[in-house]
């Protein structure tokens, strides 16, 4: 289900493929993030853009991809909408995860961080 | 609509358009989470079949909509108020657990009843306000 | 799916349940068109060309079961899949839809994996109707071409064969042809073989249609004038039409197919009216003169193209002045009416019999009309060809 553009140092931007990621499909995407991870991907971005809407059990399997990370990369989150940043926002996802406006702003920061 | 989770999202697509013109847009937000939850949960946790009907009705009032779910015949009640989580106090690492404290935080009122019949669960949400619930 | 997703009205009165029907189509890669009743959903389907029709029962201003009955009773030209939404025990709800025409149905509030099966099995159907239509189109494409060739030869055909109302070496002929199918395996020729002599054939293939044409225009290009004066003559000079019908026998007795000829072929002198011929299975013509009497030439013989080693004979007659020859296909005796009575040989004959009244011009003429009204309608089953020839 989702869809993965490789960038310089090792940086992965990730889109769901899906537009709503809730219960139905949550787990799917948690575990394909997973499996990238696994295979070696360490410096994530998961790229909200053509997503109008996550629900808690989204949010459950994003929290799920960033332990598996772990101390080892990064994760960070960009391309929300209204919808899915009121979400994070309720959740206090916001303080859980670096948000960025676009994925080429999550790119080069990533880049610059390394 | 069935007892399954890949009902969920067409019928909350469907209850948000439907109150769409009734809901000013920032309540909008808050019962699209609202009904997403309340309508995963009573399909995870009901433990009724998958052939199970469940039925959503909707009433637009002067002041406020009124969604009714009635839970599918034979589901386990669930009155989530009883299960009330402050998602501030949630460890922000938690997997799971975010859902029942989304539908009490999102909607105005929630009200559950299990009389003899299918277990009733009524949300509202106010049509006169603008701002967020914080 | 292709490019634009295949639409499905979805009629339903009840705004929640509608958007939540609509919702769950869209997610399966189809698009969801809303119809609030019945009514508008039957607009939809007059007024565009979506293929499949989810319905409710109950609705206001024409119900699901109205509905369909309605869309059964449009003059469309594609089929329309009715699904209709009932509840799940309503045994005597779906088989009102399926009277009034109903394909399938789904359960109110049933599984999404029920709809989704629906759904593509409606899919396939009209998949399968757009294949066959297809298919039917390209035959039909391939079958107006085959006929706009056949046309083609048959226009070829046509000139190969003379229209002959002409004075050949004081002799006068008239012919007419009248083909039962687009094209023809009769073929006739006349024409001068030396200063003194007239020479002229008729041939019919065997069955008729493209093949029996195919070979009658082979013939109608290899028996030329040159070809009678090579192979129609003996070697001392004198006609032998025998020996032209013996060479084409050898030749078309060697193919491997069972086609063959029936030939009527002579060569006539004309300062003498001596006629030889030979009857190779062909209708004895009728040798007709200034009082009207009618005699037929010949006793048959056997036709070309079947046995290698038949045999054929000349026979002589002589045509005084003022007498003919009336040459006709057994498209014209074996003709039947509509309750099944061919026209006979005595029929053509008659008619050849008046020639002296009518003239030779109006002998084909006559035959043709005469089968028209015998037939009452229905075209000839067999090609027809009539040749008339006076010695002036």
């Amino acid at each position: 289900m989702i869809h993965t553009t490789q960038h310089p140092k090792d940086i992965t931007v990730v889109r769901p493929g899906v537009e709503r990621l809730t219960a139905v499909n949550a787990k799917a995407f948690k575990d394909a993030v997973v499996a990238l991870i696994e295979d070696g991907a360490s410096q994530l971005i998961i790229d909200f853009g053509t997503v109008t809407f996550v629900d808690s059990s989204g949010l459950g399997a994003l929290v799920g991809v960033l332990k598996r990370v772990g101390h080892r990369g990064d994760l960070v989150v960009c391309g929300l909408n209204a919808d899915v940043a009121q979400m994070f926002q309720i959740c206090r996802m916001d303080k859980v995860f670096t948000v960025y406006t676009s994925a080429d702003a999550a790119v080069q920061k990533l880049a610059e961080n390394q | 609509m069935p007892n399954t989770l890949d009902a969920v999202d067409p019928m909350v697509v469907a209850l948000c358009a439907h109150v769409a013109e009734a809901l000013p847009p920032a309540v909008l937000v808050r019962f699209q989470i609202c009904l997403s939850e309340a309508l995963t949960n009573v399909v995870k946790h009901a433990g009724a079949p998958a052939s199970a009907v469940i039925d959503v009705d909707a009433t637009i009032n002067p002041d406020a909509v009124l969604i009714e779910l009635f839970e599918a015949e034979g589901a386990n009640p669930f009155d989530p108020r009883d299960h009330a989580v402050d998602l501030a106090a949630l460890d922000p690492l938690a997997e799971s657990g975010r859902g029942i404290g989304l539908i009490l935080h999102c909607a105005d009122a929630v009200e559950y009843s299990a009389p003899d019949g299918p277990a009733r669960l009524s949300l509202t949400f106010k049509r006169d306000q603008t701002g967020d619930l914080e | 799916m292709s490019a634009s997703p295949l639409k499905v009205i979805v009629a339903e009165d009840s705004e929640l349940q509608r958007l939540y029907l609509c919702s769950l189509i869209n997610a399966l890669g189809y698009q969801a068109i809303e119809a609030e009743d019945g009514a508008a959903a039957l607009d939809l389907i007059r007024n565009t060309d979506i293929q499949i029709l989810i319905s409710d029962i109950e609705m206001p201003n024409l119900d699901g079961i109205a509905l369909t009955r309605a869309i059964r009773q449009l003059d469309l030209d594609h089929y329309v899949h009715v699904i209709v939404v009932t509840g799940a025990d309503d045994t005597e709800v779906r088989e009102d839809a399926l009277r009034s025409g109903a394909d399938d149905f789904i359960t109110k509030g049933g599984s999404t994996e029920t709809l989704k099966a629906r759904i593509r099995a409606a899919t396939r159907l009209i998949n399968h109707a757009k294949e066959l239509a297809e298919r039917t189109r390209a035959l039909k494409e391939k079958n107006d071409l085959i006929e706009a060739d056949l046309r083609a030869a048959a226009n070829a055909q046509r000139q190969l064969l003379p229209d002959l109302h002409d004075d050949l070496l004081g002799f006068h002929v008239a012919s007419a042809f009248a083909p039962s199918a687009i094209v023809s395996g009769d073929m006739f020729g006349c024409f001068e073989v030396s200063d003194d002599m007239l020479g002229f054939y008729a041939v019919d293939v065997s069955g008729h249609g493209v093949r029996a044409s195919l070979m009658s225009v082979a013939i109608g290009h290899l028996v030329s004038p040159d070809y009678f004066r090579t192979h129609g003559f003996d070697d001392s000079g004198k006609p032998d039409p025998a020996a032209l019908v013996a060479a084409l026998n050898a030749r078309f007795s060697t193919s491997d197919d069972d086609d063959y000829f029936t030939m009527f072929c002579g060569i006539i002198n004309r300062h003498t009216g001596q006629l030889i011929f030979c009857q190779a299975g062909y209708p004895s013509p009728y040798l007709v003169d200034t009082t009207g009497d009618t005699l037929p030439l010949g006793d048959g013989g056997m036709p070309v193209g079947m046995l290698p080693f038949a045999r054929y004979e000349n026979n002589t007659h002589t045509l005084s002045r003022g007498s003919a020859l009336v040459i006709c296909s057994d498209g014209a005796a074996e003709a039947e009416n509509p309750s099944g009575e061919p026209f006979g040989n005595d029929r053509v004959r008659s008619i050849a019999q008046n020639l002296s009244n009518v003239g030779v011009e109006q002998v084909p003429v006559d035959i043709v009309a005469a089968l028209a009204a015998w037939r009452a309608g229905p075209p000839l089953e067999d090609d027809l060809t009539v040749v008339a020839l006076e010695r002036k």
